[in-house]
């Protein structure tokens, strides 16, 4: 007791003063000095740009994985869906309005091992977990191309793992198939290049000759999606042309039969 | 913030320990499961990655 009262007002005598510090130092502090105060704030503000750093490399592993498991869980779901899809699509007629949001066909890059179910339209909501076809509203003349058909089937996609990422990969002669409730058909891509997001006419029906875009005479294929990744600044295009149409009756193109048992597998779930 | 979340949770060291294992899976979770996919949306490298607004 008379120990700890001592201490004390030896403290006390010391004042506060910086001098008095460095031989306080090794005694357990029992006042709040000014130097424990400013050591506090340093100290708070130090955790606080830890935490956030962490938090933000956290974010980026979300956005690197967690997106790919939920982009892959969706796309289960929309395999599910894609058969009946297209037999709705029967009974309504070929003309009728798609429904936005819902399956539209399947796209498969045998050359990056990927495939996915494509919707129709390209908002935000609707591409989130897949690429997405555009529709009457987002191409020029308010008629969009159906898969296989003179014209140009635009597909987009967001620059995340599980979609578009690897997109650059591709190069000229690669092969794109587009299945529909009828055919498989085969692209070959004959054009990448970067634009600025406001070159709509990459998605016309003749992204190359604006004069043909009542009467389109080539069948394309064009996919869009961000540029350079995890940035929106330009888009990245990639054009194809169609080459073969196959009949569902004659199988699957070889060129992505070794894609077919998981197709199957979510075709027949 | 740290010493105090050590200083707040009771018993001995090895019960802190996995107190805070506890509380950091947690918090971890709720963030993944939760927190980032609402917020994902409106990170601007996701936005806009086609160039027809709202089509």
């Amino acid at each position: 007791m008379v120990y700890t009262s001592e201490r004390h007002s030896h403290r006390g005598s010391r004042g506060r003063g910086s001098r008095g510090r460095r031989r306080r130092h090794p005694e357990p502090p029992r006042e709040r000095t000014g130097g424990d105060i400013a050591r506090g704030i340093v100290r708070g503000f130090g955790e606080l740009l830890f935490t956030a750093g962490l938090l933000m490399l956290f974010f980026a592993a979300y956005e690197v994985y967690g997106k790919q498991f939920e982009t892959d869980r969706e796309q289960d779901q929309l395999a599910q869906g894609l058969e009946d899809q297209w037999e709705q699509q029967e009974v309504r007629g070929p003309d009728s309005e798609p429904l936005p949001g819902s399956a539209n066909s399947r796209l498969y890059i045998p050359d990056l091992d990927l495939q996915w179910v494509v919707v129709n339209g390209v908002s935000q909501e609707d591409i989130r977990y897949s690429p997405g076809h555009y529709g009457d509203d987002a191409v020029s003349g308010g008629d969009a191309t159906a898969a296989g058909q003179p014209g140009n089937y635009a597909v987009a996609g967001h620059r995340t793992p599980g979609i578009f990422w690897d997109l650059d990969l591709l190069e000229n002669g690669d092969q794109i198939v587009v299945e529909d409730a009828e055919n498989f058909y085969t692209y070959e891509v004959i054009e990448e290049r970067t634009v600025t997001p406001d070159q709509v006419e990459v998605v016309d029906p003749d992204p190359f000759n604006a004069e043909n875009n009542e009467d389109p005479q080539r069948s394309l294929l064009t996919l869009t999606t961000c540029a350079p990744r995890l940035n929106n600044t330009h888009r990245l295009i990639i054009h194809a042309e169609l080459t073969d149409t196959r009949p569902k009756d004659e199988g699957m193109p070889e060129n992505i039969a070794d894609m077919a048992p998981e197709t199957q597998a979510a075709a027949g779930e | 913030m740290y010493g105090l979340i050590w200083r707040v949770l009771p018993g001995p060291w090895p019960v802190k320990l996995l107190l805070t294992l506890v509380l950091v899976a947690a918090v971890a979770a709720g963030l993944w499961f939760y927190v980032f996919p609402a917020i994902d949306p409106y990170m601007p490298f996701n936005d806009g990655a086609v160039e027809v607004e709202g089509g």
